[in-house]
């Protein structure tokens, strides 16, 4: 599923905010398994994307 | 005795009487030709005989028609070559005296051999003083012109030959163009002597404005020759200072003419093919020298290209050793781009699995993985035994399982 107006930065920017929330233990335990999917699309949506690029990368300069 | 007094009939009848009786009805007579004229058909001959240039005797002589056309018959060409002035003839004449007309010769036999015969002995004298001056060779080592273009012809307009001549020339395939200028001579009779003279004096004059001088005649019956074996005519055309082609148009033997000209054609249009061939070569030789010329530029130009040729195949190595390294230069930018990028990536990567992990420390479900259990008092993680008081009923999440239980 392509994701349109898909930022990296951004998406990065809320991972971190989510995984900080959890790390400080303010996040309320019943928004867990919800910010746990969450984070977990939004790393795979951002791991798609770094291979995307590197698949872009590699058609781009070959290797001969 | 008183002396008898004649009457002029009387005296020529005693004279005619005398002649008939003393002479043949035929003799033999040789003599010279002073004058010949033409009336009615008949033919009327001065006859002379000559001691040097003196007039030794003299006599009137006449062709009947009838005499003429029987002559004629045997031999076509007998006025134009026997019965010219200054011509020696040997002939079969009747003395005729007549009381009236006085004395006549009637010439009943020609023998037109004789006068050739002589044409051949005075030739040859000619022919004796031609060569002890080396008239014979002189007009044929005069230089001949490249391109004969501009031509002195000695010709009469009425000649047939020179009708030839002239359309020979001037329209020919070869597209030459030609400056024909005709010097009016007569061919025939009295005049050809002083005619020729007088054109050859014209065009010496003009000389620079001529290439060559023609003479021409040629065609029709065959006519009087005997100019052509003239010593002052042949001096005059041997030391002409340009060269000099006969085209005179006989089949019999050589004149004195053809053989001191640079070069004697057979007829009018030989001469012109003559003229029109050494033009031709001309050209012909002009294309060899252009092909020649073309051939040296041709090597020159593909020297130059070969030269080029080299020049530009090691401009084109130096381009492609320059293009060589800074494709490898390139190559090298790129894998290393290609290196940093993936290796942003992957620390990317590495961090989103950081991240990753994390979250799933934290999923309660893991928690329990390792042991740990968590307490829910209606529906709610119970973080701080504070929120319950006795008689509360909790649930206590296990790995494999619920509890309930009751505060006490």
């Amino acid at each position: 599923m392509e994701v349109h107006n898909f930022s990296y930065e951004e998406t990065l920017t809320r991972i971190q905010q989510v995984v900080g929330e959890i790390e400080s233990g303010t996040i309320n335990m019943d928004e867990l398994p919800e910010k746990v999917k969450e984070i977990s699309e939004l790393v795979n949506q951002c791991k798609k994307y770094l291979q995307k690029v590197e698949g872009q990368v590699d058609d781009l300069f070959p290797e001969d | 005795m008183p002396e008898k007094i004649y009457e002029l009939y009387e005296l020529n009848t005693f004279l005619r009487r005398v002649l008939a009786l003393n002479t043949k009805e035929e003799m033999k007579l040789q003599a010279e030709i002073a004058e010949v004229s033409n009336s009615n058909g008949h033919v009327y001959i001065d006859l002379v005989d000559k001691e040097g240039d003196q007039i030794k005797a003299k006599a009137r002589a006449i062709i009947w028609s009838k005499t003429l056309n029987r002559l004629a018959k045997k031999n076509p060409n007998l006025i134009d070559s026997v019965l010219q002035e200054g011509n020696q003839v040997l002939m079969d004449v009747h003395v005729d005296f007549h009381e009236q007309y006085g004395l006549k010769l009637i010439v009943l036999h020609l023998y037109p051999e004789f006068t050739y015969g002589q044409h051949a002995l005075n030739r040859e004298k000619v022919a004796q003083k031609l060569l002890a001056n080396g008239d014979f060779e002189k007009n044929s080592q005069l230089p001949f012109a490249i391109v004969p273009q501009r031509i002195a012809v000695l010709s009469s307009k009425q000649a047939a030959g020179w009708s030839d001549f002239y359309h020979h020339l001037r329209y020919n395939d070869l597209g030459f163009a030609f400056k024909i200028s005709l010097f009016q001579v007569a061919l025939q009779g009295q005049r050809v002597k002083q005619d020729i003279l007088k054109a050859l004096k014209e065009i010496e004059a003009q000389r620079s404005d001529f290439d060559v001088v023609v003479l021409i005649r040629g065609g029709g019956a065959k006519l009087d020759l005997q100019a052509f074996d003239d010593y002052q005519i042949c001096k005059a055309m041997a030391n002409t200072s340009l060269p000099v082609l006969t085209g005179i148009g006989h089949e019999t033997d050589e004149l004195l003419i053809d053989r001191v000209a640079f070069r004697a054609l057979k007829t009018p249009t030989a001469v012109a093919d003559f003229l029109l061939n050494q033009c031709n070569l001309y050209v012909q030789e002009l294309g060899q020298w252009l092909n020649r010329f073309k051939l040296v530029t041709k090597r020159k130009l593909n020297m130059a290209q070969s030269d080029l040729n080299l020049e530009r195949s090691m401009f084109a190595n130096k381009v492609g050793l320059k293009i060589l390294d800074n494709q490898a230069l390139l190559q090298q930018t790129a894998s290393l781009l290609k290196i940093h990028t993936k290796q942003h990536l992957s620390i990317h990567k590495q961090q989103l699995d950081l991240y990753l992990e994390k979250v799933k420390n934290i999923d309660p479900q893991s928690i329990l993985k390792q042991g740990f259990t968590l307490i829910k008092y209606e529906g709610k993680y119970i973080k701080d035994p504070k929120e319950l008081k006795s008689g509360d009923e909790i649930e206590i999440l296990f790995e494999q399982g619920t509890i309930r239980s009751v505060i006490k």
